[in-house]
């Protein structure tokens, strides 16, 4: 029958819509495979994962913190003063410390940094640009204040889970996948992740239908303080050391750049985190993919922000066309199957 | 003016206590310190021996950073001169930017020294720092020594250049000190990559080129944290660094242990310790006698004209005892105005471990 | 003001001397009011009235600054939604209280999903969500082709069908309804009073929060007309034509 013939085709042109972010990667990654001889090999998919297992998490940790309709401008610095809190206390202050006590340490601490935006936030109901800005600059400050320069002489157990290798396969990935699913479990599993979404898509239909605001965003909050830490972990591995410099510079704005274009919505209430880590993976790709055209680097940094804005543009009309056929299926709207 | 009795009167007290004190120790001063930014080992200890010789020397200091913004840099440094120093020291987060910080203070009659980044103007009294340019022709002239003897009498090869954030003015001397020699020889092909002078993005750029090139001969790095991201690169990609001749601008702490252990062949070093000290030095000289007490444009200074050891301890060690790391300096000019051409010290496996080294002086934790 | 009498029959809900100031503004001053099981009371009156303030109240919204509340005889503080969810208090707000982004079923379930599992590890009950869902809407006559479809796609009636789902699952002692019948086309408010009656048969009582008079005299058993925050007159439908409710709404005070 031609209806419900065609309504399968909208179904799988929804899906593919759905998960757009994928389709762009494939193509992407096509295109570099196409015009880059090393491209198109295991090692180099291999690296583009690895390269993105730190700031992957930072983008899982804005992720949510968006789709639960704020936004933290400190993840990058949680994740910052956490490595650096704890390597100074495991190496400088309190060398007795066994090296996995780093591991726990650095979530708890990435925890309690969160956590103190989430109080800011949910309690005291101050907007989050604001609050987080203010916690930036404060983390960002205490870094340097702990330590100006770099922490090299760091214990193999904090090394390992950024830098280590298993089966010639670096753990960081499995880590940032494994965290990944976790998450998006959640968010779709449960209730506290329903609420999430509900926080962000319309926090009034949520205090009026029982949930708790201020717990809402303390828990969002101290969760991606979690994941930032986290990432500070792996970003430790990644360099061996941890200079103070860590997870600085322009990780914010990629935390940023990564989730939004993996279809997190600015305003809060739409979005996954296997789109995020499309987002991320997306970034990774065009930056390796830049770099190995090996033209003037200016000239690459250009040509990283071309594709870049190519994909924000399929992105946007990838919406319009979901919500164009959300509308049209039969059946919507109260009409006739 | 019963108040300017009082204060004139004391300052008298204070001018013949010190008098009295012997010709030793001289007057205190109120000095300022500016600096551009401080996120890393080497600015930390630029202004922490400001501090202390501003301590031995029982002067009033203030220092400031300027978070890598040039205008809060001429903010800080108009406070400061309002604030009644008599004197400032600057490192330029924009040669050009800085310009109205001159211009104020010579309204006043504070003369200006700058130390490790230049400021555009005449009236500066005397720039302290090294010649980034001349650091990367001297650091080229050695890889190319390597890449001579690796290929048998010529000079050929691949070479990855790690480049520093690519409007940076230190980081374009960097590069061009490199390119002045390198780009002499045709048969060597040079691969950028961008690590914008910090560890986490050289090792990433690194990474991706070095995938797509992974036969290099050695590495030129303009900084000493993208010497370490780039070593790291390598070893990731199972890239022997031993193998690979690399050298950097910069012996920071991070650095020193790879070349004891091989992965960095020699890092030419500058003397971040010296720049606050040397400027604060010829500061004072000039406040007492005024030009004469500078140098003249092509003097050489060597390490026993300039005694500025205190003979006090700081982090367990003279900071200013030995004078190996800048000694000898050239007195040119820059900018229409002088400058202290400090020499830079080759650091390899057999000095790595030296005393003079500044990152060798086990700072605290807190630094 | 008569009070009904209901025979030795104690109220459902008793209000007695609510304050609620917002800032400077005395939002409800001394609201005393009662409702009956099975009773469907109308709550009338204009813009500004303190209506929307009272059913807040009623419904754990927000906190009342004064007076006292009791519910089936106890005295209780109505401190929150939940408090109030838990009474069997249901409220079908103005605005519809549902997520755009997120699907009928799940909108109907909002605050409190079913769930399987084991101790903390309890995941949504997807499937349960959705044959609830499915139920409830068919019991109200709305056809939506998919209850996991977007909220924000559907009519305001379907939004409206998903609000009331959620008091009809959720075994409600009373209803309140806020402006339902707003944005509603003729068959939408149809749906709406034969669910109002439907509420009545099931011995559930009911609030009817609206500005259509016309809708409200329909089905109400009584009126409570509100002005600047008090409660200006208590009458049976019985007592009083349609045209008489719409002077005294006007008007702002009772009519002889």
């Amino acid at each position: 029958m031609p209806a419900t013939r065609r309504r399968t085709m909208q179904r799988v042109e929804l899906l593919v819509v759905k998960n757009l972010i994928w389709a762009i990667l494939a193509l992407v990654f096509l295109g570099f495979s196409v015009t880059l001889p090393n491209f198109f090999t295991l090692q180099n998919v291999h690296f583009v994962l690895y390269v993105a297992s730190a700031i992957g998490l930072l983008v899982f940790a804005e992720s949510l913190v968006l789709i639960s309709g704020s936004m933290d401008l400190s993840v990058a610095h949680i994740a910052g003063l956490s490595s650096m809190f704890v390597g100074a206390l495991t190496i400088r202050w309190c060398p007795f410390l066994p090296g996995w006590t780093g591991l726990v340490l650095i979530v708890i601490v990435g925890a309690i940094l969160g956590s103190i935006n989430g109080f800011l936030v949910g309690r005291m109901r101050i907007n989050p640009f604001l609050v987080t800005l203010s916690t930036f600059l404060m983390y960002n400050w205490l870094t340097f204040y702990i330590n100006r320069g770099a922490i090299s002489d760091v214990s193999p157990a904090l090394v390992f889970p950024g830098g280590g290798r298993l089966a010639g396969i670096f753990v960081a990935i499995p880590i940032m996948l494994l965290v990944c699913a976790l998450l998006g479990f959640v968010l779709t599993r449960t209730r506290f992740g329903g609420y999430i979404h509900a926080l962000g898509g319309n926090s009034e239909a949520a205090r009026m239908l029982g949930i708790s605001l201020p717990w809402m965003n303390f828990w969002v909050f101290t969760i991606a303080g979690v994941l930032a830490g986290l990432s500070g972990l792996l970003y430790i591995g990644y360099l061996a050391s941890i200079p103070s410099t860590i997870a600085g510079g322009d990780d914010i704005f990629l935390a940023f750049a990564g989730a939004i274009i993996g279809g997190v919505s600015l305003k809060g209430g739409e979005g996954s985190m296997t789109g995020a880590l499309g987002g991320v993976l997306l970034l990774g790709m065009i930056d390796t993919g830049t770099a190995m055209t090996l033209i003037n680097p200016a000239l690459r940094g250009f040509l990283n922000g071309l594709i870049l804005l190519l994909a924000i543009l399929i992105n946007k009309y990838r919406i319009a066309l979901r919500d164009k056929l959300l509308m049209s299926r039969p059946g919507a709207m109260g009409m006739p199957a | 003016m019963k108040k300017a009795i009082v204060v004139l009167s004391g300052l008298l007290l204070a001018a013949s206590v010190a008098w009295a004190q012997g010709a030793a120790k001289r007057s205190p001063v109120f000095v300022g310190l500016d600096t551009k930014t401080v996120t890393n080992a080497w600015e930390g200890y630029f202004q922490d021996s400001f501090e202390w010789y501003a301590q031995d020397h029982h002067d009033t200091w203030v220092a400031e950073e300027a978070n890598g913004d040039p205008a809060v840099q001429v903010t800080q440094c108009r406070q400061m001169i309002n604030s009644g120093v008599k004197g400032l020291i600057i490192s330029a987060q924009d040669a050009v930017a800085a310009k109205p910080i001159v211009e104020f203070a010579e309204a006043r009659s504070i003369p200006v020294f700058t130390a490790d980044a230049d400021i555009d103007s005449p009236k500066v009294k005397m720039y302290v720092g090294f010649s980034g340019e001349r650091a990367g022709q001297e650091l080229t002239r050695h890889l190319v020594d390597f890449l001579k003897s690796k290929h048998h009498g010529e000079v050929r090869g691949t070479v990855l250049e790690m480049m520093g954030p690519l409007g940076g003015a230190s980081a374009i001397q960097r590069s061009k000190g490199f390119h002045d020699i390198i780009d002499r020889y045709p048969d060597v092909k040079v691969i950028q990559a961008v690590g914008d002078f910090q560890e986490a993005p050289a090792k990433t750029a690194a990474l991706n080129v070095l995938r797509a090139n992974p036969h290099i001969d050695a590495c030129y790095s303009a900084n000493g944290p993208m010497a370490v991201g780039a070593v790291e690169a390598m070893k990731d990609l199972n890239i022997d660094p031993r193998q690979v001749d690399t050298v950097t601008i910069d012996a920071t702490p991070s650095v020193l242990p790879m070349i004891k252990s091989g992965d960095i062949r020699m890092a030419l070093d500058q003397a971040p310790g010296f720049y606050t000290a040397i400027a604060a030095h010829y500061l004072v000289a000039y406040l007492e006698k005024g030009d004469a007490a500078l140098p003249k444009v092509g003097e050489t200074i060597k390490a026993s004209d300039l005694n500025l050891n205190t003979k006090v301890a700081h982090a367990g060690v003279y900071p200013w005892a030995d004078n190996a790391s800048w000694a000898p300096a050239k007195i040119t000019q820059e900018f229409g105005h002088l400058w202290f051409q400090t020499g830079a010290i080759l650091v390899t496996k057999s000095n790595a471990g030296a005393g003079y080294l500044w990152a060798n002086i086990k700072l605290p934790p807190q630094a | 003001m008569s009070v009904p009498r209901n025979t030795g029959e104690r109220p459902l809900l008793a209000l007695q001397s609510i304050d609620k100031w917002y800032g400077e503004v005395h939002a409800l001053r001394h609201v005393t009011l009662q409702v009956n099981s099975s009773e469907i009371v109308g709550l009338i009156g204009d813009n500004g009235a303190g209506k929307s303030t009272l059913i807040k109240v009623i419904s754990g919204v927000v906190p009342r600054d004064g007076g006292q509340i009791w519910w089936k005889g106890r005295d209780v503080s109505l401190g929150s939604v939940r408090e109030a969810q838990a009474l069997g208090i249901e409220t079908v707000h103005q605005d519809r209280a549902v997520v755009g982004t997120m699907s009928v079923a799940r909108n109907i379930f909002l605050g409190r999903e079913p769930t399987r599992g084991i101790g903390p590890f309890r995941v949504l009950d997807r499937e349960r969500m959705a044959i609830e869902a499915e139920r409830l809407l068919s019991d109200l006559r709305l056809h939506i082709s998919s209850v996991d479809q977007e909220a924000r796609f559907c009519s305001g009636g379907e939004m409206q069908g998903v609000a009331i789902s959620r008091a009809m699952h959720f075994k409600a002692s009373l209803v309140i309804l806020d402006e339902p019948t707003t944005a509603l086309a003729v068959t939408g408010v149809q749906t709406v009073l034969s669910f109002i009656r439907r509420l009545k048969e099931d011995h559930i009582a009911c609030i009817f929060v609206t500005h259509n008079l016309h809708d409200v005299y329909a089905v109400a058993d009584r009126f409570l007309v509100m002005a600047r925050g008090v409660v200006v007159s208590n009458i049976r439908r019985d007592e009083v034509t349609v045209e008489e409710l719409v002077q005294m709404q006007l008007a702002g005070k009772a009519v002889a």
